[in-house]
């Protein structure tokens, strides 16, 4: 209750006032809340779900409670994941704790490595490249419209810059704390490369995912119960999922969105169409990936969007709706960049689906690992500061 | 640790097993090179470090503003203040006192000063440079409300690091486009100066022999003429001196002082200056209605005689002088001791 009538409170207090007032309105009832000034604690939905998870874990009596407080504090301020996740069990890092940690030579090492590429993603791919171009579209005066194109560019642009941001994060984290001699849970495994919905929120903010199936899908019955109970628990925690990441109705309808995937996804893999041998093959599974990316990365203009308008503008325009209100152009450049980013990213995870980064990495050559990193260096050294600033995306949450 | 625990869905359970002191030494070595290569070309074409500024910068500078109560000194305004007065030469005459640059090109300081008049901590003395027109310009408020939002780790750390590294390396000077240098090398042309240099005192030192003067002076004046024309009116100036003497009386009450100065401009600038601010409408008015210090540099034979090579800014090697005839004007006024 403590949890979260904090995080009610710092996050969705002034969320529920102004839709209590609105509702009032639409009663016939006038009624002005308190202008709360609500400063958001960095972090707090993280730690938070973090701190949940401990209490629940003892109460069900999936652990003990931790006899050393400084333990537990560790557990809940530990730096490198403290801001952004990944959202870290109780039965994983403590016990971690039993002993003083110290990271192997192997571990320090590719935990600089893992530093460094989290830092490559989010400051030149996805700040540098492809930031710009998706805040052509979305951070723009809500009455002008993209074209076909620009729209779907942009959103494009800003599937993968959220990747590679959140990404990057969580890579830098993992990597950090891997130096410390902290082992952290691997957040994303290549999600662009899901084959339907089920199996991108596997691969997708992992650690979260995985919060939302143990502590509420599962304690809402998750399948057990029938057809009709497995799709309403489904969209409930989508919804939850969705409010979890910001008090808009946007992030509601975006989980909304992934809840009616799923339940679709469901009722097709219940139906004769799965059977067809066409989907097994190397073509069927191109199509059915490619079919999840584009649908996924359509979620995101309501992700994205500063407004309930703004997004129906954008998705509307992505269907073919065309406006007559001003249009925001795409020029050559940008409309490259960004499928060309977005391309390369889809390839890469297509490639690294069914391994690891770091089994791809034992198999490169010694002089060509060297060289990338190397790359990766110069390219940070000299573009870092081009791109603009732009904090990560998931620190808002 | 206890791997027993830990699946395979833990990276650092899957470290690839690779000679990574070797990959890391080589990885550093093959980017050293290169950069290195840069930063001695670059030094070669005479271009010069400079520290990038930008919000963080701006706001950890603010954060430094206290000093020894009375002996901390904050220089607010725009870009003349940064080119106009030398720290150097402030700190080798005045060693007991701390200053700090806080002026931002191409804005007005009314919020900063307002800002700092609400902070009870700050009793020292704000010099400002102002114009009649600094109530048109664009405000400084974002600037002042990222200060008051930052962390409190990301006004020390960062700022420090990234400007101790711009100030040392050329290819780290966000000035220079290394696209367009690619493209400029590419077609045989030679790589264009950056005449503004900044350091991590947020000073800046303007070498008009890097640049042509006559095409930067056009530039100056379009701009200016276009701003002029388009000023606020009189009666809303008038409001917003009303307000400023409020804001000077707040910082007077604690202790603390404010001088407003008005810093050399030349020529076509002065006389654009002369005609759409008339000294006695504007600048002899807000002296009277903020009753507070204020230093005209037409008033003062050893101010008046620099000529601003652009029309608004000190050539570098003229900041030491003016900045100490300033400064024997600001101990004359009791200002500095």
């Amino acid at each position: 209750m403590t949890n979260l009538g904090l995080l009610s409170f710092f996050k969705y207090g002034n969320f529920f006032l102004e839709n209590f007032s609105n509702l009032l309105k639409t009663l016939g009832l006038t009624y002005y809340p308190l202008q709360l000034d609500i400063v958001l604690p960095v972090g707090i939905s993280f730690y938070t779900f973090q701190t949940l998870s401990y209490t629940i874990d003892v109460y069900r009596g999936r652990t003990k409670p931790w006899p050393y407080f400084l333990d537990f504090a560790l557990y809940v301020t530990f730096f490198p994941q403290l801001v952004a996740g990944p959202i870290v069990r109780a039965t994983t890092f403590l016990p971690q704790c039993r002993e003083v940690c110290r990271a192997s030579v192997q571990q320090f090492w590719w935990g600089l490595n893992l530093l460094l590429l989290g830092l490559f993603e989010k400051i030149i791919v996805a700040d540098g490249l492809l930031a710009p171009i998706s805040d052509k579209i979305y951070s723009q005066n809500v009455d002008l419209a993209p074209t076909f194109v620009s729209a779907w560019c942009g959103t494009f642009a800003f599937s993968g810059q959220i990747f590679c941001d959140f990404a990057g994060y969580s890579t830098c984290a993992i990597g950090m704390a891997m130096c410390l001699g902290f082992i952290l849970p691997d957040n994303f495994r290549f999600p662009y490369a899901a084959l339907g919905f089920s199996d991108f929120w596997r691969r997708w903010h992992i650690s979260l995912s995985t919060w939302l199936r143990d502590y509420l899908y599962i304690p809402l019955g998750g399948n057990r119960g029938g057809t009709i109970k497995t799709y309403i628990n489904l969209m409930s925690t989508m919804l939850i999922g969705g409010l979890w990441h910001g008090a808009s109705w946007t992030f509601v309808l975006w989980g909304a969105l992934h809840g009616l995937y799923l339940v679709v996804e469901r009722i097709v893999l219940n139906s004769k169409l799965v059977s067809l041998s066409i989907w097994k093959g190397p073509i069927g599974k191109l199509a059915i990936t490619s079919f999840t990316f584009v649908a996924v990365c359509f979620t995101w203009v309501f992700f994205r969007a500063n407004s309930l308008n703004q997004a129906f503008i954008i998705s509307s325009t992505m269907l073919g709706w065309k406006y007559s209100t001003p249009i925001i152009p795409f020029n050559r450049a940008d409309i490259l960049v960004s499928l060309g980013c977005v391309a390369l990213i889809f390839l890469l995870h297509r490639w690294l689906r069914d391994t690891t980064l770091e089994n791809a990495v034992t198999l490169i050559p010694t002089w060509l690992w060297s060289t990338l990193l190397a790359v990766m260096l110069v390219v940070l050294a000299l573009f870092s500061g081009t791109g603009g600033e732009h904090a990560f995306i998931y620190f808002q949450f | 640790m206890p791997s027993s625990i830990f699946s395979s869905e833990f990276p650092a359970n899957r470290a690839p097993k690779k000679p990574w002191l070797r990959i890391c030494a080589l990885a550093v070595i093959i980017s050293i090179t290169p950069l290195f290569g840069l930063e001695v070309f670059l030094r070669r074409q005479d271009l010069r470090a400079s520290v990038t500024d930008n919000l963080n910068l701006w706001a950890s500078h603010r954060s430094r503003i206290y000093g020894n109560n009375n002996k901390a000194v904050v220089l607010i305004g725009a870009s003349r203040m940064q080119t106009d007065f030398s720290l150097l030469s402030f700190k080798s005459r005045f060693p007991d006192y701390q200053i700090t640059q806080l002026a931002i090109p191409g804005t007005g300081p009314i919020s900063t000063l307002e800002d700092i008049a609400d902070d009870q901590d700050f009793k020292g003395i704000i010099i400002c440079s102002l114009t009649a027109f600094s109530f048109d310009r664009d405000s400084q408020q974002n600037f002042v409300n990222y200060y008051h939002s930052a962390p409190i780790y990301e006004l020390n750390t960062e700022p420090r690091i990234q400007s101790f590294l711009q100030t040392h390396f050329v290819f780290l000077n966000q000035a220079l486009n290394m696209k367009a240098i690619a493209g400029r090398l590419r077609k045989g042309e030679s790589i264009p100066k950056t005449y503004t240099v900044m350091d991590s005192d947020r000073s800046v030192s303007s070498d008009f022999r890097q640049i042509d003067i006559q095409t930067l002076k056009n530039k100056v004046l379009k701009d200016l003429r276009s701003g002029y024309e388009s000023r606020i009116s009189y009666k809303k100036w008038l409001n917003n001196v009303n307000k400023l003497e409020k804001t000077v009386q707040k910082i007077s009450r604690r202790g603390g002082k404010v001088i407003f100065v008005r810093l050399p401009t030349s020529g076509e600038h002065w006389a654009l200056d002369q005609k759409y601010f008339p000294r006695s409408l504007y600048w002899d008015r807000l002296e009277k209605l903020t009753k507070t210090k204020t230093i005209h540099f037409q008033d003062f034979d050893s101010l008046a005689y620099f000529k601003c090579p652009d029309t608004s800014h000190l050539d570098y090697r003229d900041t030491p002088r003016f900045t100490n005839a300033l400064l024997d004007e600001l101990v004359h006024l009791k200002v500095l001791f």
